[in-house]
């Protein structure tokens, strides 16, 4: 698909193109035509010319006066050829006056029309060339009283106008490359300026779909107003139905939970037997719900990305957990979290896979849980959350992984974070996690995911 | 100690509140937001127990509102909607704890009780100061590393005035967080049970554990060790 630009360009190249040589090929057709028109005269006027310096003799013979009316004509092959004959009546034609011009030359002159009238027509020169040419005949009456038909013929070699026609190419051709460079060069820089709220539009939403923006809010030109307003509603209609969607999976959650917790609550005091029989099934029902739900509110990506600011999510869930584990006076270390890492994918997922791993990591250390989070060459992120607790031997650690792999909600005795922090990273988001030894000592929890693909 | 639970669901909110006071807990309940709001800023509280989906005004809202007004008891979270971003937005708002619905009692209960050793500066569950030993989880009570007997009441000024060591209390406040609002402020029951935590804690009249401020009230008087 090309560009718009170089469509634009295109026509407006083929335009110019198409407009310019019919231009040029006009203007060379009225420049030849008056060109001509102007050789015409000047060939009536040698006519005329010749004539006048015709004249009888005292013998009563037509003679033509010395030297010839320009000096063209005296200079043998110099261009210019004229001939004078007459027709007595009852005779042929007889050369009367040839100009010294033709002395050596084979001239063909045009041949005479109507009495009275210049005919203008092709001549040939010695080798063939084409001259221009004009005849012209007419009734001379003569002393005597007799009446003689005369002929002047006249030839003119092109080569002047032809020079003049070609220096007049020459220099239209100048012009015009030069306006076509002008106008391609205007219309550049008008399609550059015309075009300049489409690249605006093209960049805000590839800063939306990398998550850099949240909407379309540049001042843009009427035609395009339709546009950007509709992806701002797109995008609103979507955020507004992942909301929908999580708060009618919240409001299930409450009302499928709240039974439960009158269920586990009203079974304090009474016999234990039954007490656990009731609270194993109150919690797998629990842990069914819970993972579910989890699993149904996973946002994921969207086309319109959003994305998500680690750092500053890290630090929410650092202070949440901070309180909740104060007893322990942990030391959450975000240093090495980059400040330009983003998650591409909303916030809550992030939470939630950051969330379960980072109070997991609270739960088992001594002082310190760290988190790093980096985009590799690759465009991938990487975060590790570790901490300095007594982690994991290898069977351990085995079981771990097993459990992440199978994601089942219904292992006892484990809580379902891990699980669902598995199924949105590698499921929901098609990324890896992995489990290993950290280098504070205890567990350490790392997750590839891979980064925004961009703008195509 | 006096807690307030908020929770619209009233089959738990009356075992919760029905298995606090067992607990020697003085237990005022509120079934919205509203009457949590009110309750939170009326009553001389130690702790709330907060449910997050309340009717009308959220359990957050109010949570804000509490803080905003200067109400710094701490507050434990009870939440059905257990995703990550609620959490930190309860916490965010100034809860100090959360939990999970559905919850075993005996883990609000030790939730609760971190709480309140949290906020008198505690870290484990047993106060210790000089010979004597209260241990919180327990409810038990040691001098010269001898256990006491205590009844419920005795139990509950001994642990409030543990945790208000050092500070001044008065008759009204005493009152107010070991009986609720039933005490009649005219009575001598007070002064009556001060008399044998006394007695208790220290059997030969060397310590002067529990001091009698005239006119303002008591002050636990033993260094922390």
């Amino acid at each position: 698909m090309p560009s718009l630009k170089r469509r634009l360009s295109g026509a407006v190249v083929a335009t110019l193109a198409v407009t310019l040589t019919l231009t040029g090929l006009a203007l060379d057709s009225a420049f030849r035509a008056s060109s001509e028109k102007l050789v015409e005269e000047r060939l009536q006027a040698r006519i005329y010319a010749v004539l006048a310096a015709a004249d009888e003799d005292l013998d009563g013979e037509l003679q033509v006066a010395e030297p010839p009316p320009d000096p063209r004509l005296v200079t043998p092959g110099s261009g210019l050829y004229a001939r004078l004959s007459a027709t007595p009546p009852g005779q042929s034609d007889q050369a009367i006056w040839r100009s010294p011009s033709l002395l050596g030359e084979q001239v063909r002159f045009p041949p005479p029309g109507a009495q009275g009238e210049t005919r203008f027509g092709p001549a040939t020169g010695t080798d063939g060339e084409p001259l221009f040419g004009a005849a012209f005949a007419l009734t001379w009456e003569l002393v005597n009283g007799e009446s003689i038909s005369v002929l002047v013929q006249i030839a003119e070699d092109r080569a002047t106008y032809e020079a003049q026609a070609q220096s007049f190419r020459q220099s239209l051709l100048t012009w015009f490359t030069a306006a076509v460079v002008l106008i391609i060069a205007v219309q550049l820089v008008i399609l550059g300026w015309g075009l300049t709220p489409l690249a605006q539009a093209a960049r805000e939403v590839a800063a939306i779909r990398a998550g850099e923006r949240a909407r379309m809010d540049g001042d843009y030109v009427a035609e395009l107003k339709p546009l950007t307003g509709s992806i701002n509603r797109l995008i609103d209609a979507n955020e507004q139905r992942v909301k929908r969607h999580r708060d009618a999976l919240g409001n299930l959650a409450h009302t499928l939970k709240t039974p439960l917790a009158v269920v586990r609550s009203a079974m304090v005091g009474v016999e234990p037997e039954l007490r656990s029989a009731v609270d194993e099934q109150v919690r797998r029902m629990d842990d069914a719900v819970a993972y579910h739900l989890k699993r149904a509110a996973a946002g994921g990506e969207r086309a319109l990305g959003v994305s998500t600011d680690v750092r500053a999510t890290a630090q929410s869930i650092a202070n949440a957990l901070g309180k909740v584990h104060a007893d322990k006076q942990l030391t959450f270390d975000l240093a090495s979290v980059e400040a330009s890492a983003r998650f591409h994918g909303d916030q809550g997922d992030l939470m939630e896979i950051l969330g379960n791993l980072l109070d997991n990591a609270a739960k088992w250390a001594s002082t310190r849980v760290a988190m790093s989070a980096r985009t590799t060459d690759d465009n991938e992120l990487v975060i590790d959350v570790t901490d300095d607790g007594p982690g994991l031997d290898d069977a351990a650690l085995a079981r771990i992984v097993e459990r992440g792999v199978r994601t089942d909600p219904d292992t006892p005795g484990h809580g379902i974070g891990l699980a669902v922090v598995h199924q949105l990273v590698c499921e929901v988001y098609g990324g890896t996690l992995e489990f290993g030894a950290g280098e504070l000592g205890g567990l350490r929890a790392r997750l590839a995911l891979r980064g925004h693909p961009g703008v195509e | 100690m006096r807690l307030l639970v908020v929770e619209d669901e009233a089959a738990l909110r009356d075992d919760l509140v029905r298995q606090l006071s067992a607990e020697g807990f003085v237990v005022d309940a509120a079934a919205d937001g509203e009457e949590g709001l009110y309750a939170g800023t009326e009553f001389a509280l130690d702790a709330a127990i907060f449910d997050l989906g309340l009717p009308g005004r959220s359990g957050i809202d109010v949570i804000r509102e509490l803080r905003a007004n200067g109400r710094d008891f701490p507050i434990l979270i009870l939440t059905a909607r257990d995703s990550w971003q609620d959490k930190v937005v309860g916490l965010e708002a100034g809860a100090d704890d959360y939990l999970a619905k559905p919850f075993h009692f005996e883990e609000l209960l030790a939730r609760v009780r971190a709480l309140l050793r949290r906020a008198a500066g505690w870290s484990t569950d047993t106060l210790r100061f000089d010979s004597v030993e209260l241990d919180t989880r327990g409810q038990t009570l040691k001098v010269n590393a001898a256990s006491v007997e205590l009844t419920a009441y005795e139990y509950k000024v001994i642990e409030y005035l543990m945790l208000n060591a050092g500070e001044v209390v008065s008759k009204a406040t005493l009152g107010e967080h070991v009986y609720g609002e039933d005490l009649d402020p005219d009575s001598n029951v007070l002064e009556v049970l001060i008399g044998r935590v006394r007695r208790k804690l220290d059997p030969n009249g060397d310590l002067k554990p529990v001091e009698t401020l005239r006119g303002r009230g008591y002050r636990f008087a033993l260094a922390r060790s």
